[in-house]
């Protein structure tokens, strides 16, 4: 199947579609590796390694500080985090997480958790919108009900 | 046909706040903020824990009660961060605080013992078919020449973008597709679920996230095949040999 694909792409007969474009030949023009070269550049020569440089949104900083020229997408959290709050406030970001992984019970959950974790790496909707709160309820909801039924 | 027609107050709400929930990137009205179903669906929830205080706000209190010293850590955090950062973040730290105390409701509505997994189950697989459906039925129209869906980009798989606006941000859509799908694998795993309608599922599924372009979906939907249905099976060790060239 692969392969098929590979061979009509060579022929000319489809074409790929930009966003995988980024991903595969022009990977700078990804923004989400634009803005964290922006961000670790930034932070590196701030020299603010273990405390950052304040809290705050990506469009909140680039009101503060207006020479910055971060993209629309919000999508580099580690980053973010690792700039804002420094070292301490990843250590401490990724030690809640481990705390809360800890607490499930069941394996399905800690998986589906995994994967919430990484998705809001990359697609950050923490913790300003209401489906965080609502998925990581239903993650703990499922995880006790499952518990209890298979035990 | 008595238990059917039943109507179970807390599972109706539960069934409102997933519905607002999916439609929740729409936005019905701009009234100086963006008017969404949720906010529509806040009185029904204060009525309800009105009605029911000790059943919703109960459970959630016993949770709060148990976390104190995290909450009031995190009260002690936010006041020199309010002070330092200035009253923009004022409002950020509120939104946050609505939020959570939003999520202790939701817990006390979906903890309920009328609130069965089979539900939360069937819930997943009915919420993610139509979202596909909803996809596919949309790229269907617009080839056609129906229907002009909202879309993002152009130059896609067949010089069409990616008609996911309809539910507002592709970003959610594509969070309530990883996570719901993984929960059916494992409803299938477990073998609640038949072959017929699961094979149904994953068709409709595959070709809404092929229109859909979400590179993201179609990577973790595979990941998650090969962990939670092909797990402990012969089929594993075939399965990247079929995709890879």
């Amino acid at each position: 199947m692969g392969l098929v694909l590979v061979v009509l792409l060579y022929l000319g007969v489809i074409s790929l579609p930009r966003n995988l474009y980024y991903d595969i030949i022009n990977f700078d023009a990804n923004p989400r590796i634009y803005d964290a070269r922006l961000i670790l550049e930034e932070y590196v020569k701030s020299g603010r390694l273990w405390f950052g440089n304040g809290l705050g949104s990506l469009s909140r900083l680039s009101d503060i500080y207006p020479w910055r020229t971060y993209t629309d997408a919000h999508n580099v959290f580690p980053l973010q985090i690792l700039n804002d709050t420094g070292i301490v406030g990843l250590a401490l970001l990724s030690f809640v997480i481990f705390l809360l992984y800890r607490k499930l019970k069941t394996g399905i959950m800690k998986l589906m958790y995994i994967e919430f974790v990484v998705l809001l790496m990359f697609h950050n909707i923490f913790p300003y919108f209401q489906l965080f709160w609502f998925l990581i309820v239903l993650i703990f909801t499922i995880d006790r009900k499952n518990a209890e039924t298979s035990r | 046909m008595n238990k059917v027609l039943k109507i179970n107050a807390i599972g109706f709400t539960a069934f409102l706040v997933v519905l607002c929930l999916l439609f929740n990137g729409v936005t019905i009205a701009n009234l100086g903020f963006n008017l969404r179903p949720i906010h529509i669906l806040l009185p029904w929830l204060a009525i309800m824990a009105a009605l029911f205080p000790k059943k919703l706000l109960g459970s959630s209190l016993v949770v709060f009660l148990r976390q104190r010293p995290t909450y009031l850590f995190m009260a002690y955090l936010a006041i020199p961060i309010v002070l330092y950062v200035g009253p923009n973040s004022l409002k950020l730290l509120a939104g946050i605080f609505f939020n959570v105390f939003l999520a202790l409701l939701f817990y006390g509505i979906f903890k309920d013992r009328s609130i069965s997994l089979t539900s939360l189950f069937k819930m997943a697989y009915y919420s993610t078919v139509f979202l596909a459906g909803v996809m596919v039925l949309q790229f269907f129209l617009s080839a056609l020449g129906i229907y002009k869906p909202h879309m993002y980009g152009i130059d896609g798989f067949f010089l069409l973008g990616r008609p996911a606006a309809f539910f507002g941000d592709p970003g959610w859509l594509a969070y309530w597709i990883i996570l719901f799908s993984l929960l059916v694998y494992y409803f299938y795993r477990i073998g609640r679920l038949n072959v017929t309608s699961f094979y149904f599922f994953l068709f409709l599924l595959l070709l809404a996230v092929f229109i859909n372009q979400s590179r993201v979906t179609l990577l973790f939907l595979l990941v998650n095949y090969f962990l939670v249905v092909l797990k402990n099976k012969t089929e594993r060790k075939f399965f990247f040999g079929f995709f890879s060239p």
